[in-house]
């Protein structure tokens, strides 16, 4: 029995050892707190366990933690040890909240807390040690960027101004700036500051403060454009409650990050209503002139003409329209100078361009007029301005005399033109008027007329003169074609008179036959001599006629010369030819 | 009864317009050596209005634009008094004066000898004159013809028949020419730049790139038209599309 009692007594020493002293254990700061206030709870173990698995704090939210923390006390010989892992808990909701189990393993044995009630009440004031150093400067140092404006157009300038204000009872002694704002999408200049204590009401309470930057902003771009903080670091003297021998307030010094909020601006773009083609990001109020230092010179002399802008708004961020010349008024490149001024309202001034004209020819050379627009924020529209036409006399000098070569010449190509060598002319004063729509020829009716009519005439004189002595000439042929028939044979019988006269009777006789239409009966010297009278034939052919048929009648008995049948032959042929034309 | 008619038609016209082109032309003269420039204007422009015109109104009313420094219409002007006078030397001077006032100088293509062989015989006259000159030639050729085949004497018939061969070598490139010249004088309508600036596009709408501006008074070919647009050519040999009624075209209307 009592081996046995022994044996658990070691038994249990050995548990108390190993297991039976493990506690694990939660805690928390306060069971009941107001909802602006904050929880810390501590997971507490006396051994070093693992895997420890936090609950789910639902209802709040982890503000820090887990922070853990190890202690390991030996006192007298008698060792302490716990693990803690700390959270830091703010209550989302109100009302009462159960933080649930945590867990913990050792020795392969899970441990675990009791859950805890929580109960969330309203808002406290929170308790604060007015003596608090950090609580002093919380409470009496601000810096705070001010805009002069949250909505801009685009190159419209912002001012921004960062102050840092601070109550009379608190003195900063070092500032230096940590993170210099850079203005990004911004042409920003910085305007100097004296950095001098003035004071002024910020919430409603009195401050000493300091203008510690500030700068004029040209969004370049539109959206919401963000100011990047500026922070500095401040070394404070705060009062303490402590005097010194003296009795003067022995202060303490603290260090603060103070930082500004994150400004925006508004940028908005320009409205694209009645936006001027020849808009060139020109914003403010501006005018515009063209000066010429002279306005009649002569030729190859120099003049000065100077394109000013001037007004306010962003005169650095834009350009000059270009001066516009005559093509032999020789323009030189302008020389750029500015007279402009930054103030915390923005630029201001004049900026301009100066070109040195250079006239070639005589005559006359208007400068157009140049327009320049630019949108004026406070009305909100564009507006344009533009210089007055300028023209400048140039009164002496040589003549333009350029080679002329009108391509599309109407008449006046190509010619290398020496005639204009004269001063500029007067009007005409005589003149001989003609109507604007004269008749065109070419392709007209009397055009295709005249084409035609030689044509015709032509035609006309080879149809009057080839056709005539074709008449003549086949008439004769025929006759020559009857005579050779007829006389053909007496022809060939010249030779021999009786054959001759033989054949120069019959073929007379046929001939009458042919042409008289007279039957072989009726042949007889009184009836062919009635017959050709009937039909009016000329007396003295007919006489030859019958007196060549006596002829060859007296022939046939008489011989007869060669000379009288030659004599016979012609006659008969004349006859023949006679009386053809007359029948 | 048709004389009466006719005075009383004459009449009329006369009584609307009022006065007569001659009479208005010495008003213009007047108003013009007044320095009222304007007036002038007017002037000069009811005689083109009436039907009426000559090279020295157009001279005048181009005198009077250049008083008052419109670039455009003194250009435009001296053009069209050149169309009527070519080679005419106060019109020549004083249109130079004009063109001192233009912005822009562009170089002018250069061009081959040949072609401007050929562009100045193509000048020598009016598709009209060319038309003249080969009825003639026509009628030349018919009649030597004529009196070749008539002829019977050798050496008289060769040199008719080579004169008629002339003549019909002639009058077949004086046709050509007229031709030519009446196709040129249709399609080489030339216009001048009426606006101060005006884009030059490389298509016939308003999203088209712009090529390059060109100013008042520039002088362009025009090539063909579409809707408003109009495909110009200018002197230095670039193409481009602008805007019909910023140009003023060279041609002779009421």
């Amino acid at each position: 029995m009592k081996s046995s009692l022994t044996f658990f007594l070691i038994l249990n020493l050995f548990f108390n050892l190993t297991y039976a002293q493990v506690t694990f254990k939660a805690n928390v700061s306060k069971n009941e707190l107001g909802i602006n206030e904050r929880l810390r709870v501590e997971f507490t173990m006396d051994k070093d366990g693992d895997n420890f698995t936090p609950p789910s704090f639902e209802g709040f939210r982890v503000v820090a933690g887990p922070n853990q923390s190890v202690s390991n006390m030996f006192v007298n010989g008698k060792r302490t040890f716990s693990k803690t892992y700390t959270y830091f808990l703010s209550p989302i909701k109100k009302g009462p909240i159960v933080i649930e189990q945590a867990s913990i393993e050792f020795d392969s044995n899970i441990y675990k807390t009791t859950p805890i009630n929580i109960l969330v009440k309203n808002a406290v004031k929170l308790p604060t040690n007015p003596n608090d150093p950090n609580y002093v400067v919380a409470e009496n140092l601000h810096l705070v960027a001010e805009l002069s404006k949250n909505k801009v157009y685009i190159n419209e300038p912002v001012r921004v101004m960062y102050k840092l204000y601070f109550a009379e009872n608190i003195r900063p002694s070092d500032v230096n700036p940590i993170d210099v704002p850079k203005f990004k999408d911004f042409w920003s200049q910085n305007v100097e500051t004296r950095r001098t204590i003035e004071k002024e009401l910020y919430k409603g309470k009195m401050y000493n403060y300091v203008l510690w930057q500030q700068a004029v902003l040209y969004p370049q771009r539109a959206g919401k454009l963000k100011i990047a903080p500026l922070t500095l670091d401040i070394q404070v003297d705060v009062p303490t409650k402590r005097r010194d021998f003296f009795g003067n307030q022995i202060y303490t010094q603290v260090s603060k990050t103070i930082s500004t909020n994150q400004r925006v601006v508004n940028v908005q773009p320009f409205p694209e209503q009645g936006k001027p083609s020849n808009f060139s990001g020109a914003v403010g109020k501006f005018s515009f002139d063209l000066v010429t230092s002279k306005s009649s010179l002569n030729a190859t002399e120099s003049l000065q003409a100077t394109l000013k802008i001037s007004g306010k708004g962003n005169l650095k961020l834009f350009s000059i329209p270009e001066l516009v010349t005559p093509k032999f008024l020789e323009r030189y490149d302008p020389e750029y100078s500015d007279n402009v001024k930054i103030s915390l309202s923005g630029m201001s001034g004049s900026i301009q361009n100066t070109y040195t004209l250079i006239p070639q020819y005589r005559g006359k050379y208007p400068i157009p007029p140049i327009n320049f627009s630019y949108f004026d924020p406070s009305s909100k529209t564009y507006k344009k301005v533009s210089t007055k036409e300028i023209s400048i006399d140039v009164i002496n000098g040589p003549i333009q005399n350029e080679r002329k070569q009108n391509y599309s010449g109407n008449n006046i190509n190509n010619e290398n033109n020496q005639t204009t060598i004269g001063s500029f002319e007067f009007i005409k004063q005589k003149t001989s008027f003609r109507p604007i729509l004269k008749k065109i020829f070419f392709k007209s009716n009397l055009f295709y007329f005249l084409i035609i009519i030689p044509f015709v005439l032509i035609l006309f004189f080879i149809l009057f003169i080839k056709f005539k002595p074709n008449q003549i000439t086949s008439n004769h042929k025929k006759t020559e074609k009857l005579i050779n028939s007829f006389l053909g044979k007496a022809k060939k019988n010249i030779n021999k008179p009786n054959l001759f006269y033989e054949s120069l009777e019959i073929a007379l006789i046929n001939y009458l036959k042919y042409k008289l239409d007279i039957e072989t009966s009726e042949l007889d010297k009184e009836k062919i001599k009635e017959k050709l009278i009937k039909r009016s034939v000329d007396k003295k052919v007919i006489d030859l006629f019958i007196t060549i048929l006596k002829n060859c009648e007296y022939a046939r008995y008489t011989p007869s010369s060669q000379t009288s049948m030659e004599n016979d032959y012609k006659s008969s042929v004349r006859a023949i030819l006679e009386l053809n034309k007359e029948i | 009864m048709f004389k009466l008619l006719k005075f009383i038609i004459i009449f009329n016209c006369f009584y609307a317009v009022s006065q007569s082109p001659e009479e208005l032309f010495r008003y213009a003269n007047k108003a013009y050596n007044d320095g009222q420039y304007e007036r002038a204007i007017k002037y000069y422009d009811s005689i083109i209005s009436i039907g009426q015109h000559s090279p020295e109104l157009y001279f005048n009313l181009a005198n009077s634009h250049y008083k008052l420094n419109s670039i455009a219409l003194s250009i435009l002007n001296y053009e069209k008094a050149l169309l009527l006078n070519p080679k005419n030397k106060s019109i020549l001077n004083n249109l130079q004066y004009s063109k001192n006032m233009m912005l822009d100088n562009f170089t002018i293509l250069p061009r081959t000898d040949i072609e401007l062989f050929f562009n100045s015989v193509l000048n020598f006259t009016t598709s009209d004159g060319w038309a003249f000159i080969f009825i003639i030639s026509l009628w030349f050729f018919v009649v030597l013809l004529f009196l070749f085949i008539k002829s019977s004497k050798p050496f008289l018939k060769r040199v008719l028949f080579l004169s008629s061969v002339f003549f019909l070598i002639l009058c077949l490139t004086t046709l050509l020419n007229a031709i030519s010249k009446e196709k040129f004088e249709k399609n080489s309508i030339s216009a001048i730049v009426a606006i101060n600036s005006e884009s030059f596009r490389s298509e016939p709408n308003i999203r088209s790139e712009v090529l390059l501006t060109i100013h008042e008074g520039t002088k362009v070919l025009i090539v063909e038209e579409v809707e408003d647009w109009v495909n110009v050519k200018l002197i230095n040999g670039n193409s481009g599309w602008v805007l019909k009624r910023n140009l003023y075209p060279i041609i002779f209307a009421k």
